[in-house]
């Protein structure tokens, strides 16, 4: 379980997020939803100790392992997808008789095994998947997808969409953060929409059974901006 | 800690090694070559055309090193501020990898990177040595560029340890300046000399805090013609190539 208690930042005096609290359950995929500027994005760079918080609570069991998928991902473009996976298993310290098969075995799950093409030939929704690729070297419990569907076509959305209804049922707990409301709708279990770096509302997978779309939630909290 | 560093000193060199300014290195060297094959007698020092061997030398070896530095400046300056620009620092510092080591493996790509460089353009002063019948100073040639290397680490080390702090441009200009100062500082002691007041005063703190790189390319010069050569100021350079490393331990960067 992951637990955030009171997080802010800001940044030149101005308040990106504003004492986050949430919590995240194992095996659980947790969403952040919000327009542009919500303060998804620090909120996971905070988690991810990239960007300093300025203040509240990350609690993260000690022995747990994070995977990021970032939301622009940046391979250098001379290497294969297999040669990213080892570059970043070398620096995870993944010891090397196991990484190639790790490696390959992570290709294969992406549908990436039989690109022996160089990155710089990759599509957008083949870096996508390298980028989930790489996040899961080391074999991580926890998760963190910064808009993972950005850029893909129907199919590409689709496929990545399944791959993380996989890795759910594989008992990752996962974070997601989306702009596309119906590929967050079919695969998250809870969530809560942000705004100005607030919590607007929160929603559990029951409150979706109940009739009413994730779109149509987003739309009626963002015009009413009060926390539920 | 060292497999890290290795992985990321490799795959940054890989990077450099695909870049334009490796042809353009290439395209120089080989116009250094073309004028030195010539004979060139247009070209004065002191009052007197240079020409023979051992002042033509000379000066090719002033110009290699001049070179150097400058592409030492260019190799090195973008590294490590476009890694953070392309978020790439994001999955790097996600699993753990100190900023030692990751700004340590960039720099010494920049440092192999500026090193190869200077390599290419050194050959061509031996072509050069060669085409001339002084085939005798290659082997000296070897050693004399380990010692003209470190000239060309040290402002390849200090422009990539101001990169990690300061803006592009900053880093930039201030490695330029320290260059400027290195290159050509007997010529700026001079200067100093003949300026007096606040600036000479001003000169005289930077020529105390800049090593004399102009005094290890002379040195260099002087071990591969088989000439004596002043070994203290290699020490001092070596002195201050420690001495800037350490801002690899001290700069950080607050964010990824």
């Amino acid at each position: 379980m992951i637990t955030v208690t009171g997080l802010s930042k800001s940044y030149n005096g101005k308040k990106v997020v504003d004492d986050l609290s949430f919590t995240m359950k194992e095996g659980k995929l947790f969403a952040l939803l919000g327009s542009n500027g919500a303060g998804k994005s620090t909120t996971i760079k905070m988690m991810l100790s990239l960007v300093k918080k300025d203040g509240g609570r990350i609690e993260i069991p000690e022995d747990a392992l994070l995977g990021y998928s970032p939301e622009t991902p940046y391979f250098p473009p001379f290497l294969t997808g297999m040669e990213v996976l080892l570059y970043y298993g070398v620096l995870q310290k993944i010891p090397r008789e196991k990484l190639k098969v790790e490696c390959g075995t992570l290709l294969h799950l992406v549908g990436l095994s039989e690109e022996k093409t160089k990155i710089k030939f990759y599509s957008k929704g083949m870096l996508q998947r390298l980028a989930l690729a790489q996040a899961m070297l080391g074999n991580p419990s926890i998760l963190i997808l910064d808009e993972p569907c950005a850029g893909l076509d129907a199919m590409g959305r689709i496929e990545m969409i399944e791959l993380i209804m996989k890795l759910k049922t594989a008992g990752k707990t996962i974070l997601m953060n989306s702009h596309i409301l119906s590929d967050i709708e079919k695969v998250c279990d809870e969530g809560m929409i942000m705004q100005k770096g607030k919590v607007l509302r929160r929603f559990t997978k029951e409150d979706l059974r109940g009739g009413e779309s994730l779109e149509t939630i987003f739309t009626k909290t963002i015009s009413g901006g009060i926390e539920k | 800690m060292k497999s890290s560093v290795g992985i990321i000193m490799k795959t940054a060199l890989k990077e450099r090694m695909r870049r334009k300014e490796l042809y353009i290195i290439v395209i120089l060297a080989i116009l250094l070559l073309l004028l030195c094959s010539s004979d060139v007698t247009s070209i004065t020092m002191n009052g007197e055309a240079v020409t023979g061997f051992s002042n033509m030398f000379l000066l090719m070896h002033t110009l290699v090193h001049f070179v150097g530095c400058v592409l030492a400046v260019v190799l090195s300056l973008g590294t490590i501020p476009k890694e953070y620009e392309r978020k790439n620092s994001h999955l790097v510092w996600v699993r753990n990898i100190s900023q030692e080591a990751y700004h340590g493996g960039l720099t010494l790509a920049n440092v192999c990177a500026s090193l190869s460089a200077a390599a290419i353009l050194y050959l061509a002063l031996g072509v050069y040595a060669v085409t001339k019948g002084h085939g005798e100073v290659l082997l000296r040639m070897i050693p004399a560029f380990l010692i003209l290397s470190l000239s060309i680490s040290f402002v390849s080390l200090f422009v990539s340890v101001m990169s990690i702090k300061l803006p592009v441009m900053a880093a930039g200009i201030l490695g330029v300046i320290v260059m400027v100062f290195g290159v050509f500082h007997g010529m700026i002691g001079l200067f100093k000399n003949m300026l007096g007041g606040l600036g000479g005063k001003c000169m005289s703190f930077f020529l105390f805090l800049v090593p004399d790189l102009s005094g290890i390319q002379n040195a260099a010069c002087h071990f591969a013609t088989g000439e004596k050569m002043e070994a203290h100021l290699i020490f001092v350079l070596l002195f201050s190539l420690w001495v800037v490393s350490l801002g690899l331990f001290i700069f950080r960067k607050k964010e990824a």
